[in-house]
């Protein structure tokens, strides 16, 4: 049986890896010339490399690092990261563990079981037996547990976090990463289960960042045995008879297949790689209407000396700007209402070379920002003057907490939603290939029908990556969940 | 309510005002206080008929016929210029949407006609083709002209010789010095035409051919003489026969082009369509309804009657109220959706959909029927369909019989 895997990301080479395993012949197909796709580090600036677009791998599912023994392939952790919050006229702090009700430690176990568990079937007709674990670990919980998480999942992130902290700005700076890809601001409805899974995710950072997971993913499928291509995009997925028999490649080399394992995204790949004139009509339904508005921008900066805000001692490495929640809702608006960030603009950043100096020339810096409110679409589109302006925003929000950063800036790159969906073929610039919402998670990921990774009416198709169960920013999950699908049948 | 383009001409005629709303326009149903004279229009003559509210399409672009192919079941690519098919169109789960006719007026250019509209259908199904869909129903207006007269009205006044029109065509030409489509297609089952124009030409179309059919005893006609004529032909008729999907609740009332009777509308191995993979797992398991002609027995219909002490009473019209239709045990194993007394054959007919396999021809069935308010039964034959099929609806005078065509 030989299998094609489509995409060169950490989900891509975690199921390359998985189903070499298990002694199936694997080729996995990259578009970009370096494997990786967001996650791979490169060089944005002569002399400056980032480690990966991808933001972060705070999260690397415990499911690939010891499915695939990482570890053996030169993967290490260190401990959590400290994270300095600044706003502007304050003296930064260092975000403590959030004061999270005891309720959070009780539940956080059983959701951890859901992401690294295949998500259950809720088509018709489907057994009932796998419901029986999840459901048993729910009432586990206790009356007094389950009835906390129902009444705090469909909270608001803001309406939730202030329950237990006090503080507006260590508020804001917790709620942060619950909204990453969610098309939503703090006062969205159901952010708080975006928080609580988001807790449930978050393991031991990776040293050396995404660009080290890739690394270490690609040792370990290249010592399974699968063959990985750099630089051979796949056009697309060729049928016959309604069932798939290979792929065509973008320099028209065809490949056959019995199984395609895809990781470019759910969408993507049953709208864009399979021709529309044979894609089953009820699958095309299902999968239309995901949603997958890109809603965050990333902005490389190569510094000449380090980032210090007003207050710190030493160059932190990780760095969250913020306002009250109130400003986060702020933000939120001009995405969903196309506009270029009209005010202060809150900043997620990673400063990588005060741990790896080697990623800039000696002296010099690397600042990762992730721009967590930037819309897809904004009127008049991502132009040359839009993007000027969303990088003078970034400077302006660095200068408020850290004067005289903008002087420290030697080179940059700017990439929007509208750059990522060019540079990566991300449907809709979404980072992890489909919002995350309550209902686009488990059963609903990507959508209902297709959370087992399989296509029912494409036999042969598999979907794999970050916007399938278990959702994204997990490195490797949704690979291997795949893969393990497609071996058990 | 909108009117059609021949209003002036049909209100002034319709001397009954028995006017019904027929997809947001007004349509006549009988011109007279009874539909009698224009059925035999339709049967004995010509009848003239205005049709111009079925919805219509006109399908364009490089990719038009194989865009066809996905949504209808028939396979759209084979057909010629100047040829109509008559097809159903399905939902993914292969439930029946609706049935209609395509007509391949050029290489890149369909129009298509449905009883409902289904434009968002068409656009939601263009990703992948090169295609352009527009909604004509409001700037063609259209008549049937049907019956045994039907080609002698239209022959000295078509700039085409009308012998050597086939069954199934279409094609431009002029009538009266007016460009319209003349297409040989009809619901009467009989010889019979349709006449597609411009609105604004259409009184002066109206008025050629009542001209050119004064001798030959061309009637207006309406509605409910239509629904006797088709029944006799074994038309099915969507929302009464059988209903479209996108308007049933559960899927009992749902049906599949082989349970509706049009399983001969499925080209099925060929390119992916709409609806495919499930009527394939459906014939694989084995349909299980389909829709049969049945003729009650009137002798024992008759009797029913003279037990009450009555001569039979029959509906005057045709009737599109559902009854239950029986096993020879009394289990209920079908609905018969319409019924008719056939003036000319002197049947009493319907069409029902009933479990197979109580579809064999043969089969004797009971037809639920209530005589002063009591619910009684009547024997009623399965027969084949259609009831009424004179060889001249296909014949061609100048191909002859070996060239009919279907």
């Amino acid at each position: 049986m030989s299998v094609v895997v489509i995409g060169g990301g950490p989900d891509g080479l975690a199921a390359a890896a998985v189903l070499a395993s298990a002694g199936k012949q694997v080729t996995l197909l990259a578009p970009e010339d370096t494997l990786g796709h967001t996650s791979a580090g490169l060089e944005f600036h002569p002399g400056f490399r980032h480690t990966g677009v991808f933001p972060d791998a705070d999260n690397l599912s415990t499911l690939a690092a010891s499915a695939l023994r990482l570890d053996t392939h030169g993967l290490t952790r260190v401990s959590v990261h400290d994270v300095t919050v600044c706003t502007p006229g304050r003296d930064p702090l260092t975000l403590g563990p959030p004061r999270t009700p005891a309720l959070v430690g009780r539940v956080l176990p059983f959701l951890g079981k859901q992401l690294v568990a295949p998500a259950p079937d809720l088509t018709d007709g489907a057994s009932l037996v796998p419901l029986i674990g999840p459901a048993l670990g729910f009432r586990r919980l206790g009356a007094a547990d389950m009835m906390e998480l129902l009444r705090v999942a469909p909270l608001s992130v803001d309406d939730w976090v202030a329950e237990w902290e006090d503080d507006p700005i260590v508020a804001s700076a917790h709620m942060l990463p619950a909204l990453r890809g969610a098309w939503m601001g703090p006062r969205g409805p159901t952010s708080a289960g975006l928080l609580l899974l988001d807790l449930a995710r978050r393991g031991a950072p990776v040293r050396g960042g995404p660009a080290a997971v890739v690394a270490a993913l690609e040792a370990a499928a290249t010592s399974a045995g699968a063959t990985l291509r750099a630089g051979a995009g796949v056009s697309q997925v060729t049928l016959d008879g309604g069932r798939v028999t290979g792929v065509i490649l973008e320099s028209g080399e065809t490949l056959a297949a019995t199984a395609v394992l895809s990781t470019v995204g759910p969408r993507r790949t049953l709208m864009d790689l399979v021709s529309a004139r044979e894609l089953p009509p009820r699958t095309e339904g299902r999968i239309r209407t995901v949603r997958c508005r890109g809603s965050m921008a990333k902005v490389h900066l190569a510094l000449a000396g380090p980032l210090i805000p007003t207050g710190c001692s030493a160059a932190p490495e990780r760095v969250r700007i913020v306002g009250p929640p109130t400003a986060l809702e702020r933000a939120w608006d001009d995405v969903k209402h196309g506009r270029l960030p009209q005010s202060f603009m809150p900043l997620d950043i990673a400063q990588p070379t005060v741990a790896d100096p080697a990623l800039a020339p000696d002296g010099q810096h690397v600042l990762a920002v992730t721009v967590p409110f930037a819309a897809q679409d904004i009127d008049g589109g991502w132009t040359e003057d839009a993007r000027k302006t969303l990088l003078d925003g970034v400077l302006s929000s660095l200068e408020s907490v850290a004067p005289g950063a903008r002087d420290l800036v030697v080179g940059h790159e700017v990439l929007t939603p509208s750059d990522l969906e060019r540079t990566f073929g991300l449907d809709g610039g979404h980072l992890i290939h489909g919002e995350l919402g309550l209902d686009q998670l488990g059963p609903l990921r990507p959508a209902h029908g297709l959370a087992r990774h399989r296509v029912d009416e494409v036999p042969g198709l598999w979907l794999g990556g970050m916007g399938c169960h278990p959702g994204g920013w997990t490195g490797g999950a949704g690979g291997v969940l795949a893969a393990r699908a497609l071996l058990a049948g | 309510m909108r009117t059609t383009p021949f209003h002036p001409r049909t209100s002034a005629l319709c001397t009954s005002f028995a006017w019904k709303e027929w997809a947001g326009y007004a349509a006549v149903c009988n011109f007279d206080r009874h539909s009698e004279r224009e059925y035999f229009a339709f049967r004995g003559t010509a009848g003239l008929i205005d049709i111009t509210p079925l919805h219509k399409y006109e399908v364009t672009g490089p990719d038009a016929a194989a865009f066809l192919a996905r949504v209808w079941t028939r396979d759209i690519t084979k057909i010629g210029v100047g040829r109509v098919v008559y097809s159903s169109m399905c939902d993914a789960d292969g439930w029946m949407l609706d049935d209609g006719t395509i007509t391949r007026l050029g290489p890149d250019h369909f129009r298509v006609t449905t009883s409902e509209p289904w434009l968002s259908w068409f656009e939601r199904h263009r990703r992948g083709y090169d295609v352009e869909i527009r909604d004509s129903q409001r700037e063609l207006a259209a008549l049937a002209l049907q019956g045994p007269r039907a080609r002698a009205v239209l022959k000295p006044i078509v700039s085409f010789d009308m012998d050597r029109m086939r069954f199934f065509r279409c094609r431009r030409t002029q009538l009266a010095g007016i460009d319209v489509w003349v297409s040989r297609t009809g619901y009467t089952g009989d010889l019979g035409y349709e006449i597609w124009c411009a609105n604004d030409a259409a009184p002066a179309v109206w008025d050629a051919l009542l001209g050119s059919g004064q001798p030959h005893g061309i009637e207006p006609c309406g509605l409910d003489a239509l629904d006797v004529v088709r029944i006799e032909a074994g038309f099915v008729l969507q929302g009464c026969d059988y209903v479209s999907a996108v308007s049933c609740i559960t899927d009992f009332s749902k049906s599949t082009p082989d349970d509706a009777g049009l399983g001969w509308t499925v080209d099925l191995d060929r390119a992916p369509f709409i609806g495919q993979q499930a009527i394939r797992a459906e014939r694989a398991r084995g349909p299980t309804w389909d829709l049969v002609g049945l003729e009650l027995s009137w002798p024992e219909l008759e009797a029913l009657y003279a037990s009450y002490k009555l001569p039979p009473h029959l509906a005057p019209c045709a009737s599109r109220a559902a009854v239950p239709v029986y096993d020879d045990t009394g289990k209920q194993v079908g609905q018969m959706t319409s019924s008719t007394w056939s003036p000319v054959q002197k049947r009493y007919l319907g069409l029902a959909q009933v479990r197979r396999p109580h579809h064999v021809r043969g089969t004797k069935l009971q037809v639920e029927h209530t005589v002063e308010y009591e619910r009684r039964k009547v024997r009623a034959t399965v027969v084949d369909t259609p009831f009424y099929d004179p060889p001249r609806k296909r014949l061609t005078p100048t191909a002859g019989k070996a060239e009919a065509s279907s």
